[in-house]
């Protein structure tokens, strides 16, 4: 590809130091991203895959600067945010914007729908009251919701209702980038569908990039143009979402879109079951981070990291055979 | 005809809170019968939990049944004194929850936790033990000597699971109650313990009540359904028949707005609206507000179970008589 990535990744590492232990105390360093390269193109959405504790949090995290990576570099538009002092950090956060998992508690309770979006105006611009009114209410327009929302606390609305709201509240300082940690994770799947319909038509009213992170592989598909697998904080297979799902290559990922039940009696008659769980991340295996689990492991796995290799075009994966 | 395992009829069950009154299920009826997996499916707050707890006379203060029997074996659960509720819940009638590392006591190793085992059974601690490291072995624990010494934090959320499936296994129940076992769990794991729960319906001839809200797993364990929309059943049938004819607008709309893993999903059919807010006094149809078929009668009165195939009725007035269609 030859356009510019609007965000890029580059080996991207996050260790938390962990204590444990009461007498004798222990330092144990937890690898939750552990050397992640990355691209996001403008105008796609890219969906970020794996089980609970790979990283893929962490690393969205890491994109906005939310947390400090200990090694690596992220660029936003070309700009290498690492460099960034605080008031510059500042300006870029008005471009990306964060959307959390569970949208009752990610607002805060004691402000009104019209307070909650309204506060990044406030923040960020010197835009008068009544300019910020209207603002705030064509946002909410946007998203389904009216002005007779306004006044309305988070707890007076339903949790698809919290998840408009906040998904207002990201966009309204004309971001070009969303972050979507799990948007539709704690919504039942009626509402889930109306949020992504939603996502989708704000993607490309206000020509938004994505930043899909989901566990949940139905969604998923719908979704994202791409997907990036990852397993215990690396990257395992990163490729064009039709491709991963209808011919996945990485052991991990097969083993990942076989084990997702499937809404149809008898639609699948055989079933691989991966066994085992995954290891620690304070304490991950050698060489290839799989192998322990992986059912066509070899000698070579358990000795050396494999690197991620293109396969089909555009089509990455981290895979010794 | 083999009795049913589990009978519930005309269950209804009311939460009497400080504003009032709110009817979290309100006639329910549905029969289990001996080694089948029958799913209860719906969503957050459609009574599918509370149904659940029901069986085993656990519904929470100030919550009540106010209407309704429950027959297990035959016995009426309603009717038991405490002592034999006490008897019947981890004897008779077993239940696992949602998150497995919060329903084990952490103070206690695993090895304490399998006397649980003697309060069903007669036998000494070493035979109690005996019996629990067989069930671990039958569950695919497979180091479960060392397991004995272990406390549940120690142990993963799928092993945890497993732990829990064993125990509610080893007075060998005549219904198991699983409420979201997998929910907590990563699907690779999930894969696990539902191969586990298939696999053991096969050996040992498991009765289960599978509470879940995901159409999938319904899918691959369920031999029959129902379909619970605030606080009714709108549809029952087997598992077939229910994916393959979903005759209530509201299942329809269900299996429609779940993007598929396995194929690309045209465009998602969302469900508009939401759950009416205390719809237990509605006296329409409940789910009128939401369906795109509703006609006058829908909102005038509720309807009734009609027949749509072989044990497959829906609670929907397209299924009723053609005179019912005006």
């Amino acid at each position: 590809m030859s356009e510019q990535p609007l965000v890029e990744v580059r080996d991207l590492k996050l260790y938390f130091e962990k204590q444990s232990g009461w007498v004798h105390r222990q330092r144990r360093v937890v690898r939750a991203v552990d050397g992640v390269s990355l691209a996001v193109q403008p105008g796609e959405v890219l969906g970020l895959v794996g089980e609970s504790g790979c990283g893929k949090t962490t690393l969205g995290r890491c994109v906005l600067r939310l947390v400090e990576p200990t090694a690596g570099s992220v660029y936003f538009d070309g700009q290498d945010l690492m460099q960034l002092d605080r008031a510059a950090m500042r300006r870029v956060r008005r471009e990306m914007q964060l959307v959390f998992q569970d949208p009752v508690s990610s607002l805060d309770p004691r402000f009104s729908v019209e307070e909650a979006v309204a506060e990044p105006l406030r923040t960020h611009t010197n835009l008068g009251r009544i300019e910020r009114q209207q603002r705030v209410l064509t946002l909410l327009e946007e998203v389904g919701l009216g002005a007779q929302h306004l006044g309305r606390y988070p707890h007076e609305i339903s949790g698809g209702q919290c998840q408009r709201v906040a998904l207002a509240r990201a966009l309204v300082l004309h971001p070009r980038m969303l972050v979507l940690d799990e948007p539709t994770s704690a919504l039942d799947v009626s509402v889930q569908a109306q949020i992504i319909d939603l996502l989708l038509e704000l993607k490309d009213a206000h020509c938004l990039t994505y930043l899909f992170i989901s566990h949940n592989l139905g969604v998923v598909r719908y979704v994202t143009d791409r997907i990036a697998v990852m397993y215990l904080g690396k990257l395992v297979e990163v490729g064009p979402t039709r491709a991963v799902f209808d011919s996945p290559l990485h052991p991990y990922t097969q083993a990942l879109l076989a084990s997702v039940p499937i809404p149809e009696p008898k639609a699948r008659e055989w079933r691989f079951v991966l066994e085992g769980t995954v290891p620690s991340p304070a304490n991950p295996p050698p060489g290839c981070r799989f192998h322990t689990r992986c059912p066509s492991a070899q000698a070579v796995c358990q000795e050396q990291e494999p690197a991620l290799r293109m396969v089909a075009p555009d089509h990455w994966i981290a895979c010794h055979s | 005809m083999v009795e049913p395992a589990l009978q519930i009829e005309d269950l209804h069950v009311s939460f009497f809170t400080l504003s009032g009154e709110v009817r979290a299920i309100s006639g329910v009826s549905l029969e289990v019968h001996p080694g089948e997996f029958f799913g209860l499916v719906g969503e957050t707050g459609c009574g599918k939990t509370v149904t659940g707890l029901s069986v085993l006379g656990l519904v929470p203060r100030p919550g009540r049944i106010t209407r309704g029997r429950i027959l297990l074996k035959g016995r009426d659960v309603l009717r038991m004194s405490a002592r034999e509720l006490h008897r019947m819940r981890g004897g008779d009638v077993a239940m696992i929850f949602q998150n497995p590392t919060t329903s084990l006591n952490p103070v206690f190793t695993i090895g304490q936790l399998v006397r649980v085992i003697r309060l069903h059974q007669r036998g000494s601690k070493q035979q109690a033990r005996a019996r629990a490291l067989e069930l671990f072995e039958s569950v695919g624990l497979p180091d479960a000597r060392h397991l004995m010494d272990a406390y549940p934090h120690e142990l993963s959320g799928g092993m945890l699971q497993r732990v829990m499936i064993a125990l509610a296994l080893s007075s060998r129940p005549a219904l198991l109650v699983a409420d979201e076992p997998t929910t907590a769990l990563d699907v690779t794991i999930q894969a696990q313990i539902l191969a586990l729960l298939r696999d053991l319906q096969a050996r040992f001839n498991v009765t289960a009540l599978l509470i879940t809200h995901d159409l999938g797993i319904v899918a691959e364990t369920c031999d029959r359904v129902a379909i619970f929309y605030a606080g009714q059943v709108v549809e029952i049938g087997s598992t077939m028949e229910i994916f393959n004819n979903p005759s209530h607008p509201y299942t329809n709309g269900l299996i429609h707005a779940v993007p598929r893993p396995d194929r690309d999903t045209g465009r998602l059919a969302a469900i508009p609206g939401t759950v009416p807010s205390n719809p237990g006094f509605l006296t329409h149809c409940r789910f009128a507000s939401r369906c795109e078929h509703a006609f006058d009668r829908c909102w005038k009165e509720q309807p009734g179970q009609f027949a749509v195939g072989e044990g497959h009725w829906a609670a929907c007035f397209l299924y009723g008589p053609q005179e019912a269609r005006s």
